[in-house]
């Protein structure tokens, strides 16, 4: 497979859902979500693994989150709006690639923060 | 059926063999459940904690056979809601004291943690029989054909395995829905 086109994947119609997860087991593909992600303000647990993310200033959006799970994902940077995270409680960035080597401090706003992982994790 | 009653006092005994012949009785008259299916239900209905409630339905969204991690378990667990107001330490000590619990009742095997393939068809059963914990599980079924099932409006929870084709994804309508698994181990065919 050579990308995953989740634009018809909309979350209009389960905005309400507090668990997210989507895994792919093998590899890393490209994946694009709908912008309607921005949506899901009460989802709680996001779990994205084995995905060719690119920006993923989207998280910002998703006030509520408290585990942000991104093992074996591609991204182009942790964005400054992770900092809008006020209760993230774990970040599991194991065997994560950033491709863009700007560390941005971002993540120390994020207070609750209890567990970050990120062995094998590499710019 | 007995593990799960292990320490319990003479009451809890009591009243689970009166459940029992309840449900035994009700049996006789509608020529339904099986034994098997009992023994499982009331094992469920001993819990009785909403939080091992949850994390025993969790387990039944996950493919036969499936060696479930117990770090996802908690991970997705805290997204329900369970110890939410504790520390992560906390709730990954409350998670593993329900999972032991479910593991005493049989209810689920050891491994990471499995679930026998009868006692996922009864978890499965019990919650689509519930008001609120109706789960869908589909294997290699575009999200389309599932969604035209109007079944999906009351769900609580769908996972979605993709294991021999290419996944397929439409919009949702499921307002009740709290929790969205999508997995796919398909390569292309």
């Amino acid at each position: 497979m050579n990308s995953l086109d989740l634009s018809y994947l909309t979350f209009e119609g389960i905005h309400g859902i507090e668990v997210f997860s989507l895994t792919v087991d093998y590899g890393i593909i490209p994946i694009s979500f709908s912008p309607s992600i921005q949506l899901l303000t009460n989802v709680r647990t996001v779990r994205l693994n084995g995905l060719e993310l690119g920006d993923i200033s989207f998280i910002g959006s998703l006030t509520s989150l408290e585990v942000l799970d991104l093992r074996c994902c591609d991204f182009n940077e942790l964005p400054i709006e992770i900092g809008k995270l006020m209760i993230l409680k774990l970040l599991d960035l194991t065997e994560c690639h950033i491709s863009e080597n700007n560390y941005n401090g971002a993540i120390g706003e994020c207070s609750q923060l209890e567990e970050l992982y990120a062995s094998a994790c590499y710019p | 059926m007995s593990s799960s009653l292990k320490g319990k006092d003479n009451t809890a005994w009591k009243s689970t063999l009166a459940k029992l012949m309840v449900s035994k009785a009700s049996d006789d008259s509608e020529g339904g459940e099986s034994d098997v299916l009992k023994c499982i239900k009331l094992s469920y209905d001993c819990l009785q904690n909403r939080d091992a409630e949850l994390i025993f339905l969790m387990c039944s969204m996950f493919p036969e056979d499936c060696h479930i991690r117990i770090a996802d378990l908690m991970r997705y667990a805290i997204g329900l809601g369970v110890g939410r107001t504790y520390s992560l330490e906390s709730t990954r000590s409350m998670v593993q004291a329900h999972i032991n619990k479910l593991l005493d009742s049989c209810l689920l095997m050891h491994g990471c943690v499995k679930m026998h393939d009868m006692v996922r068809d009864t978890t499965l059963w019990i919650a689509n029989r519930s008001n609120n914990c109706k789960i869908l599980v589909t294997v290699d079924k575009p999200l389309g054909i599932v969604a035209e099932d109007n079944n999906i409006r009351d769900c609580f929870a769908v996972s979605s395995w993709w294991d021999n084709e290419n996944p397929s994804f439409c919009k949702l309508h499921a307002p009740n829905l709290k929790m969205l698994l999508i997995n796919i181990s398909a390569c292309d065919q």
